[in-house]
């Protein structure tokens, strides 16, 4: 994938990177490397300059790395952290509520254009991803090119669903901020797109309905929780003890209450990063939970999670004015 | 295609009434099982799937050998949910059992040798199923000396056979410690090991079984070790988490080896061909 | 699972009467076809005159769940009358259609681990009553490797019927006696194929193997053989590292079989059932005494990649991956298998 922005701001982060590690700023930088395949990224941790080579940024950096700062990853070391814009909101949370220090923390903030959705470039371009050889970026297009022919598609039909209404400018907690120009060239997100289909409308049975559809077929896997940045608890409640709470038997009710409970446990502290939802192995919308919860909130409370360090959570506080609807 | 019919269901267990109770001390009982019907074979150092319906099941050491009747003796310390409520069950009541499962003691190749137990707290329930063998037929084997110890007193298991059966067999020494003296204990005090040290059996034609809590298997094999007792009559169990038993649910394997297939019973020189995961 | 004939006869079925021919078999079979739902491509029961697709590379979840499923009851428990009720283990007679050839292949492994000693009925009674109705790839996905592995893409003789894409029919081969006989008894479906489209499907089946973008050489998974030293290999730490320890690469994996046991306790009725576990959870080898011989994730995804390239092997004599890359596709840090192999002996 050809894009000068990134291949420059993929050279200064390996400086910035060698510089850290060099003057034993951190112990490790977790960044990204190369992932097996054209479209693929990986966490890396990159204790070695040797290592440093291996370092990229683009496209498709989609992983929110600061799920590595929560306390079971944790080793007590100096931590260097490759963010974009949104990341930040995790670790604002993550900071917030004593996962992790800002002093052993280094926060790299790299000047991100949305991220790129592989599924929604095959389903766009009609392309399968084994096709493609080449993809180049203009303005507003991807050209999408395979040994026959090339295809551009919008770039907004193809970014992550984050991607098109992130609007988190907060820069002020990042150490580094690694950019070419000012910000981003925010022009190529399509705001209009109707992204998130609300079920606000949607009566009591339809809404049962729905996530009774949704989450019969969900695998129980633990992957949503595993990667979310607000999941910190050491223990999670699923795990505490063998089918306490619920048997592992992945079937209706248990799937249910498993999401739900997921669901109040990150009310106020889920930023909306998405990850949950983009490694479900079999499309479960869980954002559309997440969301309704986020809504809730800020309806209620007036807060948004990931936004100021000091802003203590609803959860945390007491306020005569709170509504109090539960008669 | 093949009539199933005719193959067992494996997971399906026989129901069998406890008949007696015997409490061992605050938290281990020896439940004396019987079935409701048909035979029941096994050789020292198998082991049952044991079902408490609507609870689970845990995999339980057969801790007697009682040939001939279709009844055997489970010796079980009250842990999680399947142990627990076996605790509060009655005489009368009734549970499931599979199996029986695993390996055996090596009870052919052991004939003519001496035999030395070595175990610690509720380990002696597996080592008691080959204890009781031995001593049914005496005469194949030559000495046999019990080395058995528990955290205190109160902690000691099978006290009757320890104390007034075990050690008035011919040729048989039972030795019993305890790590804290306690209700004016009169016996040994000291760990197992180092009573095993003190002892300083001979390893000429005996073979060492030991079972009990992992540091005490650890230091007695180091203990065995320094007596010469070769590798390959160094027999111990293994414990991995168990749900199967039968080499299906993929969980209780060390390396290529499953416990419940394979072992539990594995000399020491079989032990150290194994990843260091257990 | 079937008795090989080795006389395999060759016909053609034209791709549009398949719903037809899915109508016919209906009445006597309960058939899986792959079906597209909610942007995923799974076996799903088919009913009549349903939709599926068989454009697909391959489907999201492995067809190991219609033998083994995710869950499933052994039996029921009557408190009163002290008895217990076992399952019924006669199902109808089933059709996979369109199962690839790494899926197919994985049963023949998943048959080693239910076979062994005593036999799993629950799994071997619906294996013996299924026939399988393959279909070969020649469009591998990107993540696809079953050329590195015991898996040709273009044929498998080890289902009882073996369909090759020829753009508007199928060539259909007939592997077992069931196969052969189904054919029999449906003529209007099945006609003989000629030279010319025989020698084509050959064509097709012999180019399978190329078009693949990931693999490793057969030779480099050998290294797997040696315990001692792969055990202790630093390659495990590193992947600790960035392992969230999620249940993704093995409930996807067409040859991970492990799964848990536990009862539901319920007023008069008890239920004894199994499910799905997997070797990357905390929970899988941790002890009630709080022992637990595989604390960390540096452990477990060790025991996932030594029990697929070196335990089985030696117990049952094949590596317990077939390529199908499920796995690769879906971890969400890009683990991956190949690379994992390619990076210990070249790295
Ligand atoms: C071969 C073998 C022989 C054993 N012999 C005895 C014995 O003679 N007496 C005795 O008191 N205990 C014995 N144990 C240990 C006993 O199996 C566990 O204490 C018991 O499974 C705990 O079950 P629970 O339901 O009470 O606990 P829970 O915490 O509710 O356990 C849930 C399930 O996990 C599994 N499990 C948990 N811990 C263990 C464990 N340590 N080993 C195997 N599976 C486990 C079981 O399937 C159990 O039902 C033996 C274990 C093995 C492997
Ligand atoms: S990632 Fe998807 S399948 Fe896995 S537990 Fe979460 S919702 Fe269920
Ligand atoms: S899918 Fe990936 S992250 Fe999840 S357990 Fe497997 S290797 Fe680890
Ligand atoms: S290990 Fe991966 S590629 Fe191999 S069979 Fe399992 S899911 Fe498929
Ligand atoms: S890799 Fe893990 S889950 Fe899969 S079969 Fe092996 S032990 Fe079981
Ligand atoms: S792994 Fe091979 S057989 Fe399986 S779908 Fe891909 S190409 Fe086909
Ligand atoms: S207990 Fe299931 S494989 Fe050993």
């Amino acid at each position: 994938m050809k894009n000068q922005t990134y291949i420059e701001l993929t050279d200064t982060l390996k400086q910035k990177i060698n510089q850290l590690l060099n003057e034993k700023v951190v112990d490790y930088v977790i960044g990204y490397e190369k992932g097996s395949l054209w479209f693929k990224t990986r966490p890396f941790m990159i204790r070695k300059q040797t290592e440093v080579e291996k370092v990229i940024w683009n496209r498709f950096c989609q992983f929110n790395l600061s799920t590595f700062l929560k306390p079971i990853s944790q080793r007590g070391e100096k931590i260097g952290i490759v963010a974009k814009k949104c990341d930040l909101k995790s670790i604002v949370e993550l900071i917030k509520n004593n996962q992790v220090k800002k002093e052993n923390l280094y926060i790299i903030q790299v000047a991100c254009d949305g991220v790129l959705n592989w599924q929604k470039l095959e389903n766009f371009s009609g392309i399968p991803v084994s096709k493609v050889i080449e993809i180049e970026e203009n303005a507003l297009n991807l050209v999408i090119k395979t040994s026959e022919s090339s295809i551009e598609v919008l770039k907004s039909d193809c970014l992550l669903d984050k991607c098109l209404v992130c609007d988190f400018q907060h820069s002020t907690y990042a150490d580094d901020f690694i950019s070419i120009s000012d910000e981003n060239n925010h022009e190529i997100r399509n705001q209009t797109i109707p992204y998130f289909e609300s079920l606000e409308d949607v009566d009591y049975e339809g809404r049962l309905e729905f996530w009774l559809k949704h989450f019969s077929r969900c695998l129980r896997c633990y992957a949503c929780r595993n990667v979310c940045p607000a999941c910190f608890c050491p223990t999670c409640m699923f795990d505490s003890q063998e089918g306490l709470w619920i048997s592992k038997e992945s079937k209706t009710p248990e799937n249910y209450v498993y999401h739900l409970t997921r669901a109040f446990h990150t009310a106020t502290l889920c930023v909306e990063c998405g990850e949950c939802e983009r490694v479900c192995p079999v499309n479960i919308p869980l954002m559309k939970l997440n969301k309704k919860l986020a809504k809730e909130v800020k309806d209620a409370f007036g807060y948004q999670a990931g936004l100021q360090v000091d802003e203590l959570s609803p959860f945390k506080t007491f306020c005569q004015e709170d509504t109090d609807e539960f008669k | 295609m093949n009539n199933l019919n005719q193959i067992q269901n494996p997971y399906l267990p026989r129901i069998a009434s406890i008949e007696k109770i015997t409490q061992e001390t605050g938290d281990i009982k020896t439940f004396r099982l019987v079935f409701l019907e048909g035979d029941f074979h096994h050789l020292p150092g198998q082991f049952v799937e044991l079902s408490v319906f609507g609870r689970g099941e845990a995999p339980i050491s057969i801790s007697s050998f009682i040939p001939g009747e279709n009844s055997l003796e489970l010796s079980v310390k009250k842990m999680g949910k399947v142990t627990s409520y076996l605790h509060s069950m009655c005489e009368g009541d009734k549970v499931g059992l599979r199996g029986p499962y695993g390996n055996t003691f090596p009870v052919e190749r052991i004939k003519g040798q001496n035999l030395l137990f070595i175990g610690g707290g509720i380990g002696l329930a597996p080592l008691r199923s080959l204890i009781h063998y031995s001593f049914l037929k005496r005469d194949d084997f030559g000495k046999i000396s019990i080395i058995y110890g528990a955290r205190t007193p109160a902690d000691l298991v099978f006290k009757e056979e320890l104390f007034n059966i075990w050690s008035n067999i011919k040729n048989t020494e039972v030795h019993i410690t305890v790590d804290v003296a306690t209700n004016g204990w009169q016996g040994k005090v000291g760990v197992v090991p180092k009573i095993l040290k003190e002892l300083n059996p001979s390893p000429d034609n005996t073979v060492a079984f030991t079972c009990g809590p992992p540091i005490m298997i650890k230091y007695s094999l180091e203990a065995l070790n320094d007596l010469n007792f070769p590798e390959e009559d160094t027999v111990t169990t293994l414990e991995m988490k168990m749900k199967c038993g039968i080499g299906k649910c993929g969980r209780c394997n060390i390396g290529n080896k499953y416990i419940c297939l394979d072992g539990p019973v594995f000399t020491l020189k079989e032990l150290k061909n194994l990843p260091k995961e257990y | 699972m079937s008795s090989n004939n080795p006389e395999t006869k060759y016909f053609l079925l034209k791709k549009s009467k398949v719903k037809d021919l899915l109508n016919t078999l209906y009445k006597e079979f309960e058939i899986f076809v792959p079906v597209e739902e909610e942007g995923m491509v799974n076996f799903k029961r088919y009913k009549l005159n349903n939709n599926f697709n068989m454009e697909f590379t391959n489907t999201l979840l492995p067809p190991k769940g219609l033998f083994l499923p995710q869950q499933e009851t052994l039996f029921t428990i009557n408190y009163k009358k002290e008895e217990l009720i076992e399952e019924n283990l006669e199902t109808s007679r089933r059709i996979i259609f369109g199962i690839r050839p790494c899926d197919s292949r994985s049963l023949t492994i998943l048959d080693e681990v239910f076979k062994e000693k005593s036999e799993d009925v629950y799994y071997l009674q619906k294996r013996n009553n299924t026939l399988l109705i393959g279909l070969g790839c020649s469009n591998p996905q990107i993540y696809c490797f079953c050329s590195s592995l015991e898996v040709d893409p273009g044929k498998d003789s080890s289902v009882d019927i073996f369909l090759t894409d020829l753009g508007e029919k199928y060539l259909v081969t007939a592997n077992t006696k069931e196969g052969q006989q189904l054919i029999k008894d449906l003529p209007v479906y099945f006609e003989k194929a000629g030279e010319e489209e025989i020698t084509r499907a050959l064509e097709i089946q012999s180019q399978a193997r190329e078009g693949f973008s990931v693999g490793f050489a057969k030779k480099d998974t050998e290294i797997f053989r040696d315990v001692e030293i792969i055990f202790e290999h630093p390659i495990w730490e590193e992947l600790a590292e960035t392992c969230l320890g999620c249940g993704i690469c093995t409930y996807l994996c067409s040859t991970c079989h492990c799964f848990d046991i536990a009862d539901e306790l319920a007023k008069n009725e008890g239920r004894r059932f199994r499910c799905w576990d997997s070797c990357q959870f905390f929970s899988f080898t941790n002890m009630t005494s709080g022992h637990n011989p595989r604390p960390n994730r540096k452990e477990r995804i060790r025991q996932r990649f030594l029990h697929k390239l070196s335990y089985f092997v030696s117990r049952y004599g094949s590596i317990a991956c077939v390529g199908c890359g499920r796995c690769l596709r879906n971890c969400p840090v890009d683990i991956d298998i190949t690379r994992v192999i390619g990076a210990i002996n070249h790295e």
